[in-house]
């Protein structure tokens, strides 16, 4: 009955056009990115007993944070890396039906530890299960699109990855709106705006199963021919999964993504408090700023994706991580120089190359490892985001507590920690000058491009 | 193979991008009016808030 989603019954037709499957690759990224606004739900979450105010026995934000945000993270990683093969195996189409499912039925699930009061089932369906869908909805659409944009590989999966960037844009004020409609003197409108969402999601994620399809074997885009020519650091080999992880290459790209996602992060999670402490800004005022970060995030995607088909991928990274450097030095500046534009200016552009990296990354791994197996590979190297995704704010977190406990005046609190990530973005620099070309003995036999 | 090559049609390109352009400019728009405050100039600001009129 669903044979339908097998990857035999996807292939497209001759005449279809490649451009129906960067809108499926963002419809499913833009529902599944709505954990990056989960953040909107923190406080009405702490007072589901009390409404008004949080009462004995309702949630602290850290444990709610923990339980969904952080925990779903962490699946995201562990589900891209455990079912990347069955991905590439199964096609696209029944994964990103398979990630609606997943992501949904968690949203439903957590909608009824919501109404319960129940944390246990709130980790269980934000957390396990609709982190599985994060994981599989993240990964999906990547090998697709490299296949369709052999011409423009950084461009296509920085369409994919910008729509997952998009989520907090429409995910967090999507549910602002909900709990505004659904709060009540017995509710906070959690449960409510989690059940209205898996339904919208659930449309949405299948409207881009409906219409993603993999290309014809030995299609290639009109008027394109491959360039006979070796370039340094595109292969034209394939390398399996189950090889490319064994590789230096590999390892190396991890770290890359790792010190990337760390500095990017830390500054993401903590860019409210970090407005006001520095720069004395208002509430609001910070939310704002956190509004114009999302921006820069989702267009960071891509814009420096798009870019890296023209300079290259390591191009891209050492860009990335060298500029990155002098950003975060001019950090503890901006706050001598009291200006909170200079501020903004800086860690925008800073926001834009964390996503520019997000997005780099699979068109790095394609030209690494080949397009065989591109998307099993991604979700192993995602593994690096989970890590960072703890990382990042803790280290920003405790290290500019320590400082505030110490002493340091709070507007100084977060300099250490500026010329920390400076550090961190100096090791990724050295992790991607060491990159080179696969070994040919690592490449796959039966299969070239 | 007898298939007949039949390109996509138009409007199902412009729809699909319709669907996630939506969404997504609307997103976009709450974003930017949330960002409004930052551009405000710093002493508004960081004007704390109006005192509740007596």
């Amino acid at each position: 009955m669903l044979s339908f989603l097998d990857r035999e019954h996807t292939t497209a037709p001759p005449g279809y056009s490649r451009w129906l499957v960067p809108p499926a690759a963002i419809a499913v990224q833009m529902c599944i990115g709505e954990i990056y606004g989960f953040s909107v739900f923190n406080l009405p979450l702490s007072r589901t007993l009390g409404i008004t105010k949080p009462a004995a026995g309702d949630w602290s934000v850290p444990t709610i944070v923990l339980c969904t945000y952080s925990f779903g993270l962490i699946l995201l990683g562990l589900s891209a890396a455990f079912f990347g093969k069955w991905v590439e195996k199964n096609g696209p189409r029944k994964a990103m039906f398979a990630s609606a499912c997943c992501f949904c039925s968690g949203l439903v699930i957590a909608s009824f530890g919501v109404r319960i009061h129940s944390l246990p089932l709130l980790a269980l369906g934000y957390g396990l299960v609709g982190g599985i869908g994060l994981g599989l909805g993240y990964i999906a659409p990547v090998s697709t699109l490299v296949k369709w944009f052999p011409d423009r590989p950084g461009m296509a999966t920085g369409m994919a990855i910008m729509g997952f960037g998009s989520g907090a844009l429409v995910g967090g004020p999507l549910g602002v709106v909900l709990m505004d409609h659904f709060k009540s003197a017995t509710s906070v409108g959690v449960s409510e705006a989690f059940l209205v969402m898996a339904g919208m999601y659930f449309v949405m994620m299948n409207f881009g199963a409906l219409i993603v399809r993999v290309p014809a074997q030995g299609w290639v885009p009109e008027g394109y021919t491959p360039s006979t020519e070796t370039r340094k650091l595109v292969t034209a080999a394939n390398v399996s999964v189950d090889v490319a992880w064994k590789t230096p290459q590999f390892w190396l790209l991890w770290m890359v993504l790792c010190m990337n996602v760390t500095a990017g992060i830390g500054v993401l999670a903590q860019a409210s408090p970090m407005a006001q402490d520095m720069f004395g800004v208002s509430a609001a005022a910070a939310g704002g700023f956190v509004g114009l970060l999302s921006i820069f995030n989702m267009g960071g995607r891509f814009f420096w994706s798009s870019y890296s088909d023209v300079i290259g991928r390591k191009g891209a990274f050492c860009v990335y991580f060298i500029l990155g450097c002098a950003l975060y030095l001019l950090i503890p500046y901006s706050q001598k120089l009291n200006s909170v534009t200079f501020f903004g200016a800086i860690a925008s552009v800073i926001i834009s190359m964390y996503g520019g990296g997000f997005a780099t990354t699979p068109a790095y791994l394609r030209d690494m490892f080949g397009t065989m197996q591109v998307g099993a590979i991604h979700g192993r190297v995602i593994t690096a985001w989970s890590m960072a995704a703890v990382l990042g704010p803790q280290l920003v977190t405790n290290i500019s507590a320590y400082q505030k406990a110490h002493g340091v005046p709070k507007e100084q609190a977060y300099n250490g920690t500026m010329y920390l990530m400076a550090g961190l973005l100096v090791v990724g620099l050295i992790c991607n000058l060491l990159v080179r070309e696969v070994d040919p003995k690592h490449h796959h036999k039966e299969w070239t491009t | 193979m007898n298939e007949t090559p039949s390109k996509s049609p138009s409007w199902l390109i412009a729809l699909a991008w319709i669907v996630v352009a939506l969404p997504l400019s609307w997103g976009l728009y709450q974003s930017i009016l949330k960002s409004k405050p930052l551009f405000m100039g710093p002493a508004v600001a960081a004007a704390p808030p109006a005192p509740a009129p007596k």
